[in-house]
């Protein structure tokens, strides 16, 4: 298990993280999505142990994860940029795993390695991004971790490993009931692979909450009035209205449909039709807060 | 701790320490194989191979082999700390290293101990090796035991040494560049900061002797080829050169017969002063070390605790390294403002202000890359720039009693100190010419004159010193002065810009029962020294070295004694070959009551004659059968290199007694008549002349240029080139200038130099003193 409290990190004079709370349950795979640059990467190195927070503190296992030993090698974090020693091949970089991890599987590893097609033996140096990445997830599971913090895990798969790196991650997790964050910008494979999803924008973190959830508390409402409508007419909590053409008003219910709704019926329309958002609605609706015209890059430009 | 811990972290740890044992073992291995060459195999072909007795080292005696084992190992130490730990900073690598499962303060120890580890290797297990190969061809001595042990330990220690600045420089740095070269400065720094206060006591705390090369006879024979140096004095500060003589001095003596075991001892100058054993003065500077590599591993363990993660890849991010370092740059060019010459000091100190200031902000600015971040740091220059105007402050006001210190005559063994006529009284080659139209001055190739060892004697030293360290005039002067003290220290002073009026007491140096003595045994020398004998007592260690500089200076000039004389007549022209006219016994028996009458005779008589000598007698050492045309004086073709003119002066009775019952006075008279003279102020001629080549080789200090009438024209040749002189054609007024130039006075700049020409042809170059310079000359 992961908690995070109150985790808040600062570069200098620059806050980076702040105030940033969620716990990871054992055997749950938590998604976290944000802007690039959001703190995703300093939260998974806060999680790891690499970073001291600046306020508040991560437990892995209710152990402290800065600098302690205790704990630590029940955590694997498979990190943006993959580091290997210096002429490597797999099986030596699994023998430098296995003595940093004590429950480290050569069965697990030799197995993962075939399933990606992965020559064990070859220098790691002449490996292509997506086969850095899937040696890095091979490596991970064969350290049998109970936690596992993954920053952009699906980073140069191809579709077909990034298949099977999700029923992986589904499988190790019901397995063995891992503790899993994964940060990654590719909301629809998070949505499908993590069972909480964690957003965090403007060094906060906006939502965190169940996937299943979000179709039940992020939708899309249109209704459609017999008389003028304005925008002030929608001011009411958890409502950000997405457009009004003419007597129909588009608004977006951002996690707490059901209220939206009764605010919108109170309101009499003619007629209302709800869509349940998806994982990108809400990234979109939930972080731009006003349309970007990219038009205007292309158009002066003769 | 081991007990404490889970039977997963236990492994971890093990595992760990082996990797960290296997990994970076590339330089180590080096080191390693470079041991072996350099002690066992050395061991064994020196043994089988030439006749030196040595316990190891291929190049025993050779310093720079030390100093280049010295410095490889700290590199080698410098290297393991840095490749080591370089995964606090490469971004890729801290991220798996500090997410797995050991703490920073458990991975660092395990670098540690596994460097600890190879370096014992490295150091110890040639050593042994070396050893046991020696048991096999000496047998057993318990010094060649200590001999290994010490080496060993010296080289384990500067392996460590490396190490620890290298740690330091990993845990304080942001990358790989910036963590070597942080352990680089680190090393260097103590002797960038020696040097710089050295630059601050040479410019600032009179009296300082450092940087006084003794190249130019400032010091003792024994000096000869050291300048008196701090960095060389505090070298047991210098991480690189802590362990003195690590093999060639360590081993060289140790011989087969182990009784000269083992470490060659010098003075605080420098000097050799014999070899002992191993002592607690060997191993103090490795306790030393050893305590400070301790204490920088320690502290580099705390840095790496809390060391931020997000600063790697990135350097300058330390504001504590910039500092530091800004402030040693900032301190080397505050001190070499101090250079500065012919302003107040306090325009030095603002200059050296202004540099400081601006090398620290600079640096700092590479270093963070931002006005915000150095903005941070400006504040900080205030420290660096007290304790440099603290240090310069300590030197202008006499470093603590330092420029004001001279030693009571009961505590003082012997004293040397440098005259501006140097012993002339017996050789020619040395004085100069004088800077300020004084009689006495200071020139470069002024000499060291010593050892002063009566209590009178003392005394003189003493009170020109006295009056060196109160005097608040200025001059052009440099006299320094060695005192050896009973207590086995040493005190040294050079007292710059001297003031005339002090430089003019020294006369009194030379008014000494040293002097009196040194003029007896040059002249009473029988010639039983030879250099040949003197080398191999020496080399034997039968004469120690301060014997073997007393012998050889005495032999020196006692050789004048035993090879060539010649009388001159009072024009300066050589008449007389006395060889040819005195058998060796009369020719002693003159150099006796020369010896008498030199003894009798003050220096003021000597250096500032007040009459016209009856003639000269000239002493020559050598003869050299090619003439290079850089000599001299050439006489019969050959020339000499060294020569003593002796003017004769009626009050030299013993010697004009001799002459006399010889039938010598004769040779004294000149016949010939003044034809031309040529008159050129001293000046002039200074100006107009290379100084070092010119000057001092053709118009020495005693204005005493000797011609041989067989070869004038050669003569003429040699000086025409640095005398030009206006004609004086007036019979009347050549008869003046005559009259009132001296063929042998100590020369200044306020005298005039004349050219006579005779009706037979001899030329003379003489010196008229400013005030006795007839008026027409202006």
């Amino acid at each position: 298990m992961v908690e995070i409290k109150n985790v808040t990190k600062k570069f200098g004079g620059f806050t980076a993280l702040e105030d940033i709370s969620f716990t990871v349950d054992i055997g749950s795979v938590y998604g976290l999505v944000g802007y690039n640059g959001a703190g995703k990467t300093t939260l998974l190195r806060c999680c790891a142990g690499i970073y001291r927070p600046d306020g508040g503190e991560v437990l892995i296992g209710g152990h402290n994860a800065y600098d302690n030993n205790v704990n630590r090698h029940k955590l694997f974090f498979v990190p943006d940029e993959i580091y290997y020693e210096a002429n490597s091949s797999m099986s030596d970089m699994a023998r430098f795993y296995a003595g940093y991890y004590p429950a480290f599987s050569m069965e697990i590893f030799n197995n993962a390695a075939e399933l990606f097609d992965l020559d064990t033996k070859k220098k790691i140096r002449g490996f292509s991004k997506g086969m850095l990445r899937q040696a890095e997830i091979v490596f991970a599971f064969a350290c049998r971790p109970q936690n596992m913090l993954l920053d952009e895990a699906f980073d140069g798969l191809d579709p077909a490993k990034r298949h099977i790196v999700k029923q992986l991650f589904l499988e190790y997790a019901a397995e063995s009931g891992c503790s899993m964050i994964i940060s990654s910008h590719n909301l629809q494979e998070i949505s499908e692979l993590c069972d909480h999803i964690g957003l965090i924008n403007g060094k906060k973190l906006k939502l965190s909450l169940k996937t299943s959830d979000i179709p039940k508390l992020y939708k899309q409402i249109t209704a459609s009035f017999d008389k003028e409508i304005c925008k002030a007419d929608f001011d009411f909590p958890d409502a950000e209205v997405v457009r009004i053409d003419g007597n129909t008003a588009v608004v977006a219910a951002m996690g707490n449909a059901p209220e939206v709704e009764e605010n919108l019926k109170a309101l009499s329309p003619v007629e209302i039709v709800s869509e349940s958002m998806t994982m990108e609605d809400v990234f979109v609706q939930g972080l731009e807060k006003k349309e970007k015209d990219v038009s205007k890059i292309f158009g002066g430009v003769k | 701790m081991m007990k404490n811990m889970s039977p997963e972290s236990a492994a971890i740890e093990r595992f760990d320490f082996k990797k960290a044992l296997k990994d970076n073992s590339v330089f180590p291995a080096l080191a390693f194989l470079c041991m072996i060459v350099f002690y066992p195999v050395s061991a064994i072909l020196n043994t089988f191979l030439s006749d030196t007795e040595s316990i190891f080292s291929l190049c025993a005696g050779m310093s720079d082999f030390d100093n280049f084992v010295q410095i490889g190992l700290v590199i080698c130490g410098l290297i393991t700390a840095a490749s080591s730990l370089n995964y606090l900073n490469i971004s890729k690598k801290l991220n798996v290293y500090l997410s797995v499962g050991i703490s920073r303060r458990q991975m660092y120890k395990n670098r540690v101990k596994a460097a600890l580890v190879k370096f014992f290797i490295i150091s110890f297990v040639p050593m042994a090796a070396d050893f046991i190969i020696c048991l096999f061809i000496y047998g057993f001595h318990a010094d060649m035991l200590k001999a290994c042990i010490y080496v060993a330990a010296g080289g384990f220690m500067l392996l460590l040494t490396g190490f620890a600045f290298g740690a330091l420089g990993a845990a304080a740095a942001g990358n790989l560049g910036e963590s070597v070269t942080v352990g680089v400065l680190g090393l260097l720094s103590p002797v960038m900061i020696i040097a710089c206060v050295q630059v601050l006591i040479t410019n600032f705390l009179e009296g300082s002797a450092y940087t006084f090369a003794s190249y130019s006879n400032y010091f003792p024979y024994v000096f000869y080829g050291k300048s008196v140096n701090l960095v060389s004095q505090l070298s047991f500060l210098n991480p690189f050169l802590f362990v003195d003589k690590i093999s060639s001095q360590t081993a060289s003596y140790a011989g087969k017969n182990m009784t000269r075991f083992c470490i060659q001892r010098a003075d605080a100058n420098g000097n050799p002063t014999g070899y002992e054993q191993i002592g607690i003065y060997d191993i103090l500077p490795l306790i030393i070390w050893c305590v400070i590599s301790i204490a920088f591993i320690f502290a580099a363990m705390k840095i790496i605790e809390r060391k931020k993660a997000e600063n790697a890849g990135s350097f300058g991010a330390n504001k504590a390294v910039n500092i530091l370092f800004g402030s040693v740059f900032g301190f080397g060019v505050f001190s070499l403002f101090s250079y500065i010459k012919n302003v107040p000091v306090y325009v030095s100190l603002l200059l050296g202000v202004l540099g400081f200031t601006v090398v620290f902000l600079l640096f700092g600015l590479i270093m963070t890359r931002t006005a915000k971040t150095l903005k941070s740091m400006v504040k900080f220059v205030i420290p660096g720039l007290a304790v440099s105007l603290g240090a310069a402050a300590v030197m202008l006001t006499g470093g603590f009693g330092f420029s004001s210190r001279v030693p009571e005559v009961s505590e003082i063994q012997r004293a040397y100190i440098t005259v501006p006529t140097g012993d002339t009284v017996v050789s020619m080659s040395n004085g100069g010419i004088n800077i300020d139209g004084v009689k006495f001055s200071y020139c470069d190739e002024s000499s060291c004159v010593g050892p002063f060892t009566t209590e009178d004697d003392l005394k003189t030293v003493t009170a020109v010193h006295t009056a060196l360290a109160e005097s608040s005039d200025s001059g052009e002067g440099v006299i320094c002065i060695s005192y050896y003290l009973k207590d086995g220290g040493i005190v040294n002073r050079c007292y710059k810009n001297v003031s005339n009026e002090i430089l003019s007491q020294m006369t009194t140096v030379e008014d000494t029962d040293y002097m009196e003595q040194f003029i007896e045994d040059v002249f009473s020398s029988d010639g039983s020294y030879s250099w040949t004998e003197l080398d191999k007592k020496y080399s034997a260690g039968e004469i120690s070295d301060y014997e073997y500089s007393q012998i050889s200076e005495l032999m020196d000039n006692a050789s004048l004694s035993s090879k060539n004389a010649f009388l001159c007549d009072n024009s300066k022209t050589i008449v007389t070959y006395l060889t040819d006219v005195l058998t060796d016994e009369e020719l002693s028996e003159l150099y006796e009551c020369l010896s008498k009458d030199l003894v009798s005779q003050t220096a003021e008589q000597r250096l500032y004659p007040s009459e016209q000598p009856l003639g000269l007698i000239l002493l020559s050492d050598s003869w050299y059968s090619e003439y290079d045309g850089d000599d001299i004086t050439a006489v019969n073709g050959e020339s000499m290199w060294y020569s003593a003119d002796i003017a004769i002066y009626g009050y030299m009775t013993d010697t004009v007694n001799f002459l006399k019952n010889h039938n010598l006075m004769g040779c004294f008279e000149n016949t010939a008549a003044v034809k031309e003279a040529y008159v050129e102020k001293y000046i002039d001629i200074y100006n107009s002349v290379d100084f070092y080549y010119g000057a001092t080789s053709f118009f020495d200090a005693m204005f005493s240029v000797t011609s041989d009438l067989a070869d004038v024209s050669r003569y003429d040749y040699d000086y025409a080139e640095f005398f030009k002189g206006t004609a004086v054609t007036d019979s009347e007024k050549i008869s003046a200038l005559y009259n009132a130039s001296y063929p042998v006075y100590y020369t200044d700049f306020t005298g005039c130099a004349v050219k006579f020409v005779f009706d037979n042809g001899t030329i003379s170059y003489m010196y008229i003193p400013s005030d006795e310079a007839p008026s027409f000359i202006g």
